[in-house]
């Protein structure tokens, strides 16, 4: 099977890369980019762990044929910080020790960012269903629920502060 | 003792940062150059004999490397499990059989330049099986025409032929069980069995070896213990352990997954020094479900009770599934009888064990250690009793517990010690009471005509690793750490110790801290992912609940041993005694004139000026005792009569781990521990199709483990027993926070509805069976 | 292949449809890799993702995520829910709904799935096209057997057409599964329309998950017609509608288990129908 050249914005980089037309976009980041911190925990969209961010829109990698992101923006965990500042639901997270074996994490955390984007105060079962894509099996969800909780404060502290 | 400057805070995590930016490399994110690919071809037969094997098809696969058979493996026994001592582990797995006995067996193993190719190369190799009868259930498998699993394996020296698949007999007996029956007002019998469940790490297993060029090899792989698994691919490569490098790596959970070498570390290993070239290999997670799993198991429980609610006999026979490869089977099912024996006081008491081989995928170690399997009958019975009798559920379990100055028989078999801290009393009053036990006992059951409303509790332990007084035993125990200086003031770690993402590293950061009397940003755990064997000392690593208690106590040891270097060096530089020297707070000053002093800064950069030489603290220990760390779940529900399903309404889970030394992390640990045990409970059963012995639903989508929208409100607390041997205080973690849950949970349907499930999972369908719906 | 129009698309699969498969939420057909085929064909440029309010009722594009669906504020109508919408937010977790497609979930023909249940309880229509036309189908005709639509390879379903419910209607969807993200065990659309003097004029009941496709129980919205809804008659009318099912054993609940909950949520999809009249 030949490859097939493809062009990808990742973090706001440009990339030209030759893929095969069954690989997922979990594949190209990890392996032609070497962006591992997306991570593959089951290949087939149950556990989330392979989440990122393509258009604003959380997305499982592992589901995404790599071809089809030609043209589209694609936001990894590695791309979220800004002015190597940590983004808040990053932050939420450190401050609340809600980070364990650190595997579900990086898909977990894309899936909040998606969600705080396009909802503002949201209440404690809105977080849980937004994040009932992403398994976990180190700390009961707990302290994560309550990370997103606190970092959509952060996010409304910073925009009343702008 | 006074006050503690850093053990019992929290701290940003070691690991935290690293692991919130994807920074942080775990082994399935690791390439070299040069890497090839592996792939393991599996037997799709749950008992067959290899006929014949032709990979000449698959060799000539442009971009294959390697492939391996049985006939390309050293012809030497190994078993996984790396806590048993050798002289009494069964020796029963190749590292490529020529026999499958379980589907997904593994046959014949690829290594070639990507992994396409890898598994392209897996259609391209020839097998003939003959198939033979396989078997699935232990006490089937035991009869005198069942198929034959295994003929001959090895224990020790010695070659030991298989008697009805039988892998071990244990008995475990105090006190005259007759007796002790005679004597109760009333006996109490019945039969539970647990299922199949699997841990369902995060991470699946993924290993690279790099053939170094003086024939050394260099292995990355998740591991609860970079030395265990060095010792196992050792003796299954038949090389002197000093000839393997193993790495840590940063791990995506284990929950007992990583308790063992797996197939994987020896198969990749064999690839590389085939290919003499770096060999990768990862899992599938189809593949992660039948690499490991905990021992089903069927007990048979018959305990003895006065009217008063004293117990005079206890008696447990269980039988184990081993699966196809002995692995942790003897281990888990005398483990098993220990914690029996030390649920509940009884003069007398006994346990009889055994575990059968079967044809289904091996099972391995999964947090408890066998602690449910028997936890389930022991308290599920023990609501029976206390229902009989009019006794308070919680009531009962006060007045019956192994307690303080008890006898607490550690991991079964001979060992044995009185119980030196003990929470469990105010575990079973405080939980009691954050959830309002008394009056929520009393509530109406029927909440609706269809909805039954029930709160229940139950209570369990983990032992704190597997120390003991006396040398030696079937365990291995010891600990061993290095803390050493810089010339800055700030002192480095070196532990062997794994961290699979429960926060041992800080653990250990704190202990050391706190004993060192330096702040926690001072100190270093070296090498989070990339510390080896080379380096670190020999310590057995993190299982069996013994990362804060035993390697704790030799981080302790080590950091006091450095300590006394430090006033030593002090000494001759203050030019005066070491006895007359005070270390606090980080500075060292003479006891009679304190304002004169020295940081441990500038000791450590003068004893390099002065030709002191480096300051550093070693340990080797054992420890002499394996604590019990208690717990205790309470747990609300209502059961919906019309289609079966609990739906959870509130835990409360306490825990007594002693010292608290990393609160975030011990809430983690508990709060996770409620997860699993839930699903334990609940939802979670590895089913295996009998037609064809493969796994039905070894995959995310059909072995459910519970989300954030499944999950309760959970309450969590802490009863700081202190233990007089642990570091600071402080006992284990890990396992108990699982091992109670799903008790709890079936005591409270048992409230809730009057029916007694006796089966795990309590699935919706079971409750409208035992309703008579279906 | 990526086309980019309806035209090109149909063009590519009237040539290698037998082979192709067609994806565009990717959730089902990526799951295996390789997925199986030596084509895919790539839907999702054809400007297929719309929701859109007619005379007499909302058109929607097979290429509509769940997620867009969830967002639109065509499907809430006074508050509640409409019952599309119940059965869009019961499929699989958000990520899922970020990319599956309304299409993607009728096509896959699957006995579980979500969608076709609330449709048909709608009574809706789907609108296919080929090569030489374009028609319109009722959703009770499209699915033939078991991952078997009416399609043929060379048809693309392009969209669904919802009828507004007559007044004095009321609908719910329900599913029972085995935690909160997972297939359905059992899924009932029940949508019930009442005439003169409070008797029930129209019933509309499909059950998914219990046969190999998901089915109308004609026996049970019979057996509603003309009757007063009261919690005998619904009682009644949930028991028809099981002994309607044909449900088989597998890991998700035995033939046994789906029955009994075949009765149990039609009885509680047609009480909560019966509520959202009132309300």
């Amino acid at each position: 099977m030949d490859k097939i050249p493809l062009t990808v914005d990742v973090n706001g980089v440009k990339y030209d890369l030759k893929v095969k037309p069954h690989w997922t976009l979990l594949r190209a980041l990890r392996e032609e980019l070497q962006l591992t911190g997306t991570k593959e925990g089951c290949g087939k969209g149950e556990c989330g762990f392979c989440t990122v961010i393509i258009d604003g829109i959380a997305t499982m990698s592992c589901l995404t044929p790599a071809l089809r992101v030609q043209g589209k923006k694609i936001t990894t965990i590695e791309g979220l910080p800004r002015q190597g500042k940590p983004h808040p639901v990053q932050e939420a997270f450190l401050e609340e020790g809600a980070v364990n074996c650190g595997m579900c994490i990086p898909g977990m955390v894309m899936a909040a960012v998606a969600f705080l984007n396009k909802k503002a105060n949201p209440t404690e079962g809105e977080v849980r269903t937004a994040l009932s894509g992403n398994i976990c099996r180190c700390g009961g969800y707990a302290r994560p629920v309550k990370a997103v909780l606190i970092a959509s404060q952060k996010i409304m502290e910073a925009k009343t502060n702008e | 003792m006074s006050k503690l400057a850093v053990v019992g805070k929290d701290y940003q995590k070691t690991d935290a940062f690293d692991k919130i930016t994807g920074a942080a490399k775990f082994c399935s994110d690791m390439t070299v150059p040069r890497m090839l690919h592996a792939k393991v071809l599996r037997s799709p037969y749950p008992h067959a004999i290899v006929t014949k094997i032709d990979a000449s098809d698959a060799l000539k696969l442009p971009g294959v490397k390697a492939v391996l058979t049985h006939d390309d493996v050293p012809k030497i026994l190994y078993n996984r499990d790396y806590h048993t001592v050798w002289d009494t582990l069964e020796r029963d797995n190749y590292i490529l059989e020529k026999k499958a006995r379980y589907v997904g067996d593994k046959i014949a193993a690829v290594a070639a330049e990507d992994l396409d190719t890898a598994e392209e190369a897996l259609d391209l190799i020839d097998v003939r099986y003959q198939e033979l009868p396989a078997v699935y259930d232990p006490v089937e498998a035991m009869q005198a025409d069942a198929p034959k699993i295994h003929d001959e394996i090895m224990i020790g020296d010695r070659r030991v032929p298989v008697r009805n698949n039988v892998i071990r007999n244990t008995s475990l007996e105090v006190g005259d069980l007759e007796k002790g029956f005679s004597e109760a007002d009333m006996v109490f019998e019945d039969r539970y069995a647990t299922q199949r469940a699997q841990q369902v790490a995060s991470e699946p297993h993924s290993v690279l070896v790099i053939p170094e060029a003086n024939g050394r090899l260099t292995v990355w792989a998740g591991t609860q213990s970079i030395f265990g698994l060095r010792m196992k691919l050792a003796a299954a490569l038949g090389m002197p352990e000093s000839m393997i490098k193993c790495v840590r790596t940063h791990m995506g959970g284990s929950f007992g997954s990583y308790l063992d070498m797996n197939i994987y570390e020896p198969i990749t290993a064999l690839l590389a020094m085939k290919t003499r070239r770096p060999v990768k290999y990862v899992n599938t997670r189809e593949e992660e479900f039948i690499s490991t799993a905990r021992h089903p198991a069927v007990s048979y429980i018959k305990t003895g009770v006065k009217r008063d609610g004293t117990l005079t006999a206890r008696y447990l026979k269980t039988m184990m599934d081993g699966a196809a490869y002995a692995a942790h089977s003897a281990a888990a099912s005398y483990c098993v009888g220990g914690w029996f024996l030390s649920m509940y006081k009884a003069p007398n008491m006994k346990y009889e064990g055994c575990v059968v081989y079967t044809n289904t995928f091996p099972c391995g170690a999964f947090r408890g250690f066998g602690h449910p399997q028997q936890n389930f009958p022991v308290e599920s019975q023990m609501d029976m009793i206390a229902e009989e009798l009019g006794i308070d559920p919680v009531e009962i379990r006060l007045k019956n517990h192994v307690g303080l100055g008890d006898d607490f028989y550690y991991q079964g078999v001979a060992r044995h010690g009185p119980v030196c801290s003990c929470g469990v009393p105010e575990l079973l009053e405080k939980g009691a009471k954050l959830i309002g036990w008394q009056e929520k006992r009393l509530r109406k059951r029927e909440i609706s005509p269809t909805k039954r409303y029930g709160i229940g509790v139950a209570r369990g332990f983990h032992t704190s690793g597997a120390g003991d007084k006396r040398y030696g035993g079937d365990t291995y125990e010891y600990a061993s750490s290095i803390v050493k200086f810089n010339e800055d003031g700030a002192a480095n770690v070196i532990t062997a110790g794994a961290d699979t993402g429960c926060g041992e590293w800080q653990v250990w950061c704190q202990i050391a801290a706190e004993t060192l009397e330096i702040p926690f940003e001072k100190v270093i755990m070296s090498s989070m992912s990339g510390i080896t064997t080379d380096e670190a000392p020999h310590d057995l690593g993190t299982h069996a609940t013994r990362g804060t208690y035993a390697i704790g106590m030799g981080v302790k040891a080590a950091a006091e041993d450095a300590k006394k270097r430090i006033l030593e060096v002090a000494a001759g530089i203050l030019e005066g005694k070491a006895e007359d020297l005070e270390a606090k707070d980080g500075k060292v000053y003479p006891k009679k004139s304190p304002d004169r002093g020295l940081t441990y800064a500038e000791i450590a950069r003068e004893a390099i000026n002065l030709g002191y030489g480096p300051i550093i603290g070693t340990s080797a220990i054992r420890p002499s005792s394996a604590p019990p760390a208690f717990g205790v779940k309470f747990v609300e529900l209502e059961v919906d009569l019309d289609t079966g399903k609990v739906n959870l309404l509130n835990v409360v889970a306490g825990h007594d781990c002693g010292r608290v030394v990393y609160p975030a992390g011990a809430e983690c640990q508990l709060g996770g521990g409620v997860q699993q045990g839930l699903g334990f409970a609940l939802t979670e059963d590895l089913v295996i199709d009998e037609e064809t012995g493969a796994t039905v639903n070894g995959n995310l989508r059909d072995y459910k483990i519970l989300r954030t929208t499944d999950m309760p409100p959970v309450q969590l607390f802490f009863v700081e027993a202190l233990e007089p041997t642990g570091p600071f205080g402080a006992k284990g973690i890990g396992e108990a926070p699982i091992n109670d849950m799903a008790s709890a949970v079936a005591n409270a349907i048992y409230h809730a509805t009057g029916m007694r499930f006796k089966e795990l999972p309590i699935t919706p369908e079971r409750i409208l069976r035992a309703l008579g719906r279906i | 292949m990526i086309p980019n129009t309806l035209e090109e698309a149909i063009s590519i699969l009237k040539d290698r449809g037998k082979d192709a498969k067609i994806m565009a939420g990717c959730t089902d057909v990526f799951v295996d890799k390789p997925p199986g085929t030596k084509t895919l064909v790539d839907i999702s440029n054809l400007n297929l993702n719309y929701i859109t309010r007619t005379e007499d009722g909302i058109r929607i594009g097979a290429t509509t995520t769940y997620a867009s669906l969830q967002d639109s504020e065509l499907l809430r109508v006074h508050g509640l829910k409409h019952i599309l919408l119940q059965a869009v937010d019961s499929v699989g977790h958000p990520m899922v709904r970020n990319m599956g497609t309304i299409g993607g979930n009728i096509c896959s023909a699957v006995s579980c799935a979500d969608i076709p249940p609330a449709l048909m309880a709608l009574d809706a229509s789907l609108v296919i096209v080929g090569p030489t036309e374009e028609k319109t189908v009722s959703v009770n005709d499209f699915l033939v057997d078991n991952k078997k639509t009416i399609l043929n390879y060379d048809e693309i379903l392009k969209e669904i057409r919802v009828p507004d419910l007559p007044a004095d209607s009321g609908g719910s969807f329900l599913k029972l599964a085995r935690t909160s993200v997972d297939l359905a065990q059992v899924n009932v659309a029940a949508c019930v329309t009442l005439g003169e003097e409070g008797l029930c004029k129209e019933a509309r009941i499909a059950l998914g998950a219990v046969a190999p496709t998901p089915i109308r129980a004609k026996g049970a919205e019979a057996f509603l017609r003309g009757k007063k809804l009261d919690d005998s008659v619904i009682e009644q009318a949930a028991s028809i509608a099981s002994q309607e099912t044909k449900p088989i054993s597998d890991i998700r609940a035995s033939a046994a288990y789906r029955k009994e909950m075949t009765k149990t949520l039609v009885r509680r999809a047609l009480n909560q129908a019966v509520l959202s009249l009132i309300g």
